[in-house]
């Protein structure tokens, strides 16, 4: 081995220490990346296959009569591939005695033949008997109950009958059961007999030619055979047109695009701590640089020698961030894939991907580091031999003489304030890579502050603790004292509401929901005048004055309308029948759906039921986990015995845990990104710190000459190494709070429609400033026992 | 002493910037050092020595003449040809030794030849323990700076300084860490290198090795005020 690379072996041997943390360093941001953009194409390929495998409808239509020769007719029709005839319908499953879960029972004539919207069968057996039904593989857990058992099913006009739960099916096309609190079922039309309802099929399904690609080609087709179906005598109801990919597609690639920005940022933090770990590399180096220079060693060459060194330190931190990273990222993968209900049927990704996390994993830390190793290459041998270290350039700025002056009877904190600022350039890398982190960290518990706040809100805009939903118009006042007579009740109101479409000038009422009818669905709500249970927060316009025949929406509305505005009218078909509402309004609210709010007489008039009520809204006495399941199995008892059939019971309870379900994983992801930025930061600043120490070891020597102790030098360096902490407390608070906004803004609009809204955690920052200043006590440690530990002569002659 | 000269110095200055103003280190030196004189730089602290050796080795630039050494206009050439050509024309001495600690003794001598790809890599080690046998200290080639004496340090430098063979070889008070016995020694060996042809330049402040010398200049305030032979 020629001298050179002896050399550079040597220096290897003087400094691993640094060179581990190095290699760690970037271990850690290739992990991040690796990690991210393995699980990115996973999940982006295979949330769209799983979807695809089910050879989803284009749409659902709600037809009268189906019959062999339509079906036959409407696979002729321009741009239909396939039409199918199916069924779906709401009802209930009983948990426990009167406590409820809303039930969507898809019936399949023929599970064998099924070709559109498929399920795979994954355990147990398809229904032979009309009493037997499958569940989805993620119902099965939320229903209580297992293959072979019975449960308890009430069918929407009200009869209840048991069922012999089958076997299990996956359906990756619809949202797991648990988070939407929903028990999907799939039965027979013999079922649909067994459960008192009429067992012919009105839904046809349609499939269209490039449906995926072409979603307005789809969508003409899908209008041409409606209109040949009416044409043809037909009488069609809703449409139903889903967006063509899973329900929680468009959230779930989202936050994971978000992610993967923020691993790259860990990987570029990562890259600038290789660029100050390198200067630590190179700061006592100085002075062999110079004599190897002036021995005949060109820039060139020793910019090689240690291009070379942080080029092995990336090939090592690939070897080791790489693997584990793609480890990890698989099992994010399968995580999320768990939360999506979906089967991974490949978990591997493009070599390409491979290829490129290797080339950054080294690249990037060597772009980082070639400035510091060409500013040490190229300085002159002059100005490295007559290197004592650092030099101060001007006197210390107005803030440092301030503080300075607060802590003027410790001459070991003023000198840590003023080292702070001697290497501006060095603390501005070292301030950013812990703010980064600590700005991403504040920014995931601000996250999660506002999906909590969100909740609260929620929670606090539903005044009451349980709704409850009619197979059937019942007349309200005799509802309504059936219910107010529970004991445990303390208010009840009539609450109406009907599924609501957009007018169309072709009559064709077209929704964008999926089959499950929950995403993407409009309702129009009946308000009391004298609700106690909304108190609606205008955001624009008014709320409904006395005489109001116009309607309020909520922002989810609004959003479903782009051109909407206050003083248009909206026209909706409402239950077959058009009804023009002029918008006077827009409401705030929080994770619920599109909503428009109008009185009870404009809402009879759209819906023809004076004085009937749809549902009832219930305020417990007391709501807690305890009264409140009992109250709520009263009021259905009541209901029953007064021979009004309950189609759908929430309780709060259901609301919340539905709600609650869906950010559990993104907040626990941002905290952990958050953890391994703030590892790169403590690594920083430890590093930060060890140059600082090797580059003042003449200093620290006359200290001790002048008769500093072993604790005076400690408290100077790890003081120094505090005040960088804290300060970078206060910059991570301010890079926060847009970080937050955009991170809020990203989760809001991809999950749940309008923004998440600004919510700041409490915590944040009292934390981060704990955490800030114990990783600074952390990271000083070693270099401050290095600096006392250093004897005079040895610190004099180097 | 040939007559040829190796080095010339024509109306040479140099000034540094300071905070308290422009600081002149150098002023209108004129100076021709032939090939094989042994060359004293004597002269008190300030008075311009080092800055002297600094700019006949282009480790420094002057602010102004010229600097010829050998067939190179030394002050004319940028950073990277002045190591090229500092590596293959001038041998340096540094008062502190300034031998890489993490490299054997041998392995510091190689280093030059190294970087300026002089000898083939088979015959580096073999020169190395040449120049280190002339030194004496062969048998130490192996060992590391940190367990050799001052004296041995110092010669390995030497032997450094020679290992691409320069015609010219700077040295900045290559005595002055060393006991009067090894100074004496070392003295001896940059002087059998005169006789070999080298030119020595040689920063000192020790008037007892005054007999080495053939030539010695002396400086004040950054002028030269002698130039005995």
């Amino acid at each position: 081995m020629s001298p050179r690379w002896q050399k550079l072996r040597g220096d290897i041997e003087q400094a691993h220490g640094r060179l581990l943390m190095m290699v760690i360093a970037i271990a850690v941001g290739v992990f991040a990346v690796a990690s991210l953009s393995t699980a990115y194409p996973i999940l982006e390929r295979e949330i769209v296959r799983n979807y695809l495998s089910t050879n989803p409808a284009a749409a659902l239509l709600d037809v009268d009569v189906i019959d062999p020769s339509l079906l036959a007719s409407v696979r002729t029709q321009a741009g239909i591939t396939d039409a199918e005839a199916a069924g779906h319908l709401t009802g209930r499953i009983e948990l426990r005695p009167n406590e409820w879960l809303p039930l969507l029972l898809f019936v399949v004539p023929d599970f064998g033949a099924a070709r559109i919207g498929t399920v795979r069968l994954e355990a147990g057996r398809w229904p032979t008997t009309a009493d037997g039904i499958v569940l989805e593989r993620t119902a099965v857990a939320l229903a209580n109950t297992a293959v072979g058992h019975e449960i308890r099913v009430q069918a929407p006009h009200g009869a209840q009958r048991s069922l012999t739960v089958t076997g299990t099916v996956h359906d990756p096309s619809l949202a797991p059961a648990w988070q939407e609190q929903t028990v999907y079922g799939y039965v027979t039309p013999a079922t649909l007999r067994v459960l008192g309802e009429n067992p012919s099929l009105h839904t046809l399904k349609l499939n269209v030619a490039d449906a995926a690609g072409n979603p307005r080609g789809a969508e003409r087709a899908v209008i041409g055979a409606a209109d040949w179906l009416r044409h043809a005598g037909y009488t069609i109801g809703e449409i139903r047109i889903p967006p063509y990919h899973h329900p929680h597609q468009g959230m779930m690639i989202s936050v994971v695009r978000m992610l993967l920005v923020f691993s790259v940022l860990t990987l570029i933090l990562s890259a600038i701590l290789t660029a100050t770990l390198t200067s630590s590399l190179l700061a006592p180096q100085v002075r062999q640089i110079g004599v190897m220079k002036a021995i005949g060693a060109r820039s060139a060459q020793i910019m090689h020698l240690y291009l070379v060194l942080i080029a092995g330190i990336g090939v090592l931190a690939v070897g080791a961030g790489l693997p584990l990273g793609i480890a990890a990222g698989r099992a994010l993968a399968d995580n999320a894939a768990r939360m999506l209900n979906l089967e991974l049927a490949s978990r591997s990704v493009p070599v390409w991907l491979y290829g490129g996390q290797v080339l950054i994993g080294v690249g990037l830390p060597l772009a980082a580091a070639l400035v510091p190793i060409r500013t040490a290459a190229r300085r002159t041998v002059r100005d490295t031999l007559s290197d004592f270290g650092v030099r101060v350039v001007g006197g210390p700025g107005r803030l440092i003489r301030w503080l300075s002056r607060l802590g003027r009877r410790d001459p070991a904190f003023v000198l840590a304030l003023r080292n702070m600022v001697r290497r501006k350039a060095r603390l501005a890398l070292t301030l950013g890579l812990l703010a980064a982190a600590g700005a991403m960290f504040m920014t995931s518990l601000n996250v999660k502050a506002a999906w909590q706040r969100n909740l609260i809100e929620a929670a606090l805009e539903r005044h009451f603790d349980a709704e409850f939903e009619f197979a059937q118009p019942q007349p309200a006042t005799a509802v309504l004292a059936t219910v107010a007579a529970v004991p445990g009740v303390r208010l009840v109101e009539p609450w109406s509401v009907a599924a609501a479409s957009l007018a169309r000038p072709d009559g064709l009422r077209i929704v964008r929901t999926y089959p499950d009818g929950g995403h993407g669905s409009l309702n129009l709500e009946a308000v009391p005048r004298d609700s106690a249970f909304l108190s609606p927060r205008i955001v624009d316009g008014h709320w409904l004055s006395a005489l109001e025949r116009g309607a309020v929406v909520n922002e989810q509305a609004l959003s479903m309308f782009p051109t909407l505005k206050i003083g248009d009218r909206l026209e909706l078909v409402v239950r077959g029948v058009p009804a023009e509402l002029a918008v006077v309004g827009v409401v705030r609210e929080h994770l619920t759906q599109a909503t428009v709010y109008t009185w009870p007489e404009r809402f009879a008039q759209a819906t023809g039921e004076s004085g009937l009520t749809g549902g009832v809204r219930v305020a417990l006495a007391r709501a807690d986990g305890r009264s409140s399941p009992e109250v709520i199995a009263s009021v259905e008892r009541a209901l029953a015995h007064s021979g009004v059939p309950v189609a759908r019971s929430v309780s709060q309870a259901q609301l919340d845990r539905a709600l609650g379900g869906h950010l559990f994983i993104l907040i626990f992801i941002l905290v952990v990104m958050s953890i391994l930025m703030a590892t790169v930061g403590v690594m920083g600043l430890g590093s930060a710190m060890t140059i600082n120490v090797l580059e003042r070891t003449r200093e620290f020597a006359v200290m001790r000459v002048l008769g500093a102790g072993a604790w005076t030098i400690r408290r100077t360096v790890v003081g120094e190494a505090v005040v960088v902490g804290v300060s970078s407390a206060g910059i991570a608070l301010v890079l926060s709070l847009p970080l937050t906004m955009v991170v809020d803004w990203i989760v809001g609009a991809a999950a749940f429609g309008p923004e998440l809204g600004s919510g700041l955690s409490a915590a944040a920052m009292p934390l981060w400033l704990a955490l800030s200043i114990a990783g600074a006590v952390t990271a000083s440690a070693y270099p401050s026992w290095r600096a006392s530990r250093l004897t005079i002569r040895e610190a004099l002659a180097l | 002493m040939s007559s040829l000269s190796l080095i010339s110095l024509t109306s040479v200055a140099k000034a540094y910037e300071s905070s308290a103003g422009p600081v002149v280190a150098l002023h209108d030196v004129n100076l021709e050092v032939g090939q094989g004189e042994f060359v004293a730089v004597i002269g008190k602290s300030g008075s311009g020595k080092t800055t002297l050796i600094n700019l006949l080795t282009g480790i420094d630039s002057p602010s102004a003449g010229s600097i010829r050494v050998g067939p190179t206009l030394v002050h004319s050439l940028d950073e990277e040809s002045l190591s090229r050509w500092r590596g293959r024309a001038v041998g340096i001495v540094f008062q502190f030794f300034q031998l890489l600690p993490s490299l054997t003794l041998g392995e510091n001598v190689m280093l030059p030849m190294d970087f300026c790809n002089t000898y083939p890599p088979r015959e580096r080690r073999g020169r190395a323990l040449d120049l280190l046998a002339q030194m004496g200290i062969a048998d130490q080639a192996d060992k590391l700076p940190t367990a050799l004496s001052g004296g041995q340090q110092q010669r390995g430098a030497i032997a450094r300084a020679l290992a691409n063979d320069p015609p010219l070889i700077v040295a900045d008070e290559p005595t002055g860490n060393l006991d009067s016995r090894t100074a004496e020694r070392v003295m001896e060996f940059f002087a059998q290198r005169v006789t070999a042809g080298k030119t020595v330049v040689m920063v000192t402040h020790e008037r007892d090795l005054a007999r080495y010398f053939a030539r010695s200049i002396a400086l004040e305030d950054g002028t030269i005020v002698s130039d005995l032979r």
